[in-house]
């Protein structure tokens, strides 16, 4: 049973791997918003500094992935495992992207004066970024029902970005100057709701993983 | 400008047809409450299932599991052991192959078998393949052998490699060679399931691709069955796995659904290496 042991050893392996990256990327987004919301441009780019070692892990899974089908051949729900981390692995990559064009945003925007107090952004923040540690605890524990969960919760941060849209549209009408600096709130709101739709995407393969099912464009 | 019409979407990716076929293929052998014992011990236990026609069907499990037993049964191999005996249904075109007065040799022609170790006869390539076709008296004519000869091999893919040496012996061919002409030599008799007993597990991984790529073939013209321990040649050849343990059918299914998800624990224990 030699062999199963190692086999186990790797997806124990990759497991640990992603969580690390998961929570490396949670980490990334809440330092991002933090020096949004705390106008402190310091934390901002070590967030950018940061991105590095997230890009190395994410090159680590994708070996690992590659070695454990290449010279294992998973079958049934180590395979779903395996295809599962080789998918998230991505999503979690690209999920700290978003984080550093947070902080970039933060970076400029704490050049000039503040525009308003931040309230939904933060908000919104909270909300995608609880929604991606909830993943990857369903992720981790294979549980399809609370991956469900998350997924409805995307509505919420749409609302939230909604209402951030709306708000900073009717400022950028009211006062034109406030322009530049509300588009880069913006994005900063269209990030996070992006964050919220990779989360989703990360419970879709929970699922998949768990159950064999594709719930990916069922609605 | 252009009067082509624009590309019709494709709706259904085209594994999906084959999936279709492969669904709605018709049976070609009903095995029905199977039960088979080697004089007072029970190796198969309860065994029902269909078989159908022009797709690989796989059988897997652990040694002793009753799986090379079961494919026996099909084409009444184990009739050649003393002591053996089996109760239940096998219907080979809704005709039940253990009836009283069933022409065992005929059905053999019409289930033919290929063994784990390639068996050539010594004699020249040119009378393994014609020697079923010359004991059940199927040709007329030397051009008619012949032919049916060339095309055997043919189908086996061996002609090419061996149309200029017909006359040489067949114990001068490679591993692989030799039981490709084992499966020509099945084919020539023109039978309708051919019966696989790990056909490749005694050859190196360029003649085991061969003989998978034959499967691919010989599928359009016969009902396949294999029985193999090499998972992963399951997964790549076959349509249907089937998967047996202790004597007993523990889950039937569509290859993918076996590889990727099955339905019983023991069959996802054993497809993981979990076993045991």
């Amino acid at each position: 049973m030699e062999f199963h042991r190692h086999l186990d050893d790797e997806l124990d392996a990759l497991r640990h791997r992603v969580l690390l990256l998961g929570g490396e990327t949670e980490t990334a987004l809440q330092r991002a918003m933090f020096a949004l919301v705390e106008r402190d441009s310091n934390t901002a780019h070590e967030v950018l500094r940061g991105d590095d070692e997230i890009d190395q892990l994410e090159v680590e899974i994708d070996r690992l992935c590659i070695d454990v089908l290449a010279l294992r051949q998973p079958a049934a729900r180590d395979l779903r495992f395996v295809v599962s981390v080789a998918k998230i692995t991505p999503i979690l990559e690209r999920i700290a992207d978003h984080a550093c064009n947070i902080a970039r945003a933060a970076i400029d925007l704490n050049d000039e004066p503040q525009l308003k107090p931040l309230v939904d952004l933060p908000l919104m923040a909270q909300h995608a970024s609880g929604m991606l540690r909830s993943a990857l605890d369903a992720f981790t524990s294979a549980d399809a029902a609370q991956a469900r969960v998350i997924i409805a919760r995307d509505d919420e941060i749409d609302e939230l970005y909604d209402r951030v849209f709306h708000d900073l549209l009717r400022m950028m009408v009211a006062e034109p100057s406030t322009t530049t600096r509300a588009a880069r709130l913006l994005f900063v709101a269209k990030h996070l709701e992006r964050v919220a739709d990779y989360v989703t995407d990360i419970c879709e393969l929970t699922v998949y993983m768990t159950e064999a099912t594709f719930i990916k464009h069922s609605n | 400008m252009s009067t082509t019409a624009p590309p019709t979407p494709v709706t259904q990716p085209r594994n999906e047809e084959q999936r279709q076929r492969e669904q709605n293929a018709p049976v070609k052998i009903s095995v029905r409450r199977l039960d088979f014992f080697y004089g007072r011990a029970q190796a198969l236990h309860n065994i029902t299932l269909d078989l159908s026609e022009r797709i690989v069907t796989a059988f897997i499990g652990p040694s002793g599991c009753g799986k090379s037993t079961f494919l026996r049964t099909l084409n009444r191999m184990n009739d050649t052991i003393p002591g053996t005996r089996a109760e239940g249904e096998i219907l080979l075109d809704a005709a039940d192959i253990y009836a009283p007065g069933t022409d065992v040799v005929a059905l053999r022609r019409k289930v033919g078998m290929v063994f784990q170790k390639s068996n050539p006869f010594p004699k020249s390539i040119f009378d393994n393949v014609a020697y079923g076709l010359r004991i059940n008296r199927l040709t007329s004519t030397k051009a008619e052998l012949q032919e049916r000869v060339q095309e055997a091999l043919e189908d086996a893919a061996l002609w090419t490699e061996v149309k200029d040496r017909l006359k040489s012996s067949a114990l001068g061919l490679s591993g692989g060679q030799q039981q490709r002409l084992c499966i020509a030599r099945a084919l020539a008799v023109r039978p309708d399931v051919l019966l696989m007993d790990e056909p490749a597990s005694a050859l190196d991984p360029i003649a085991t691709q061969k003989i998978e790529e034959l499967l691919f073939k010989l599928k359009r013209q016969y009902t396949i069955i294999i029985v193999t321990h090499n998972m992963q040649q399951a997964a790549r050849v076959s349509d249907r796995t089937a998967f047996f343990w202790l004597g007993k059918l523990i889950e039937f299914n569509a290859t993918e659904k076996m590889f990727t998800n099955p339905d019983e624990k023991l069959t996802e224990d054993y497809i993981t290496g979990r076993f045991g």
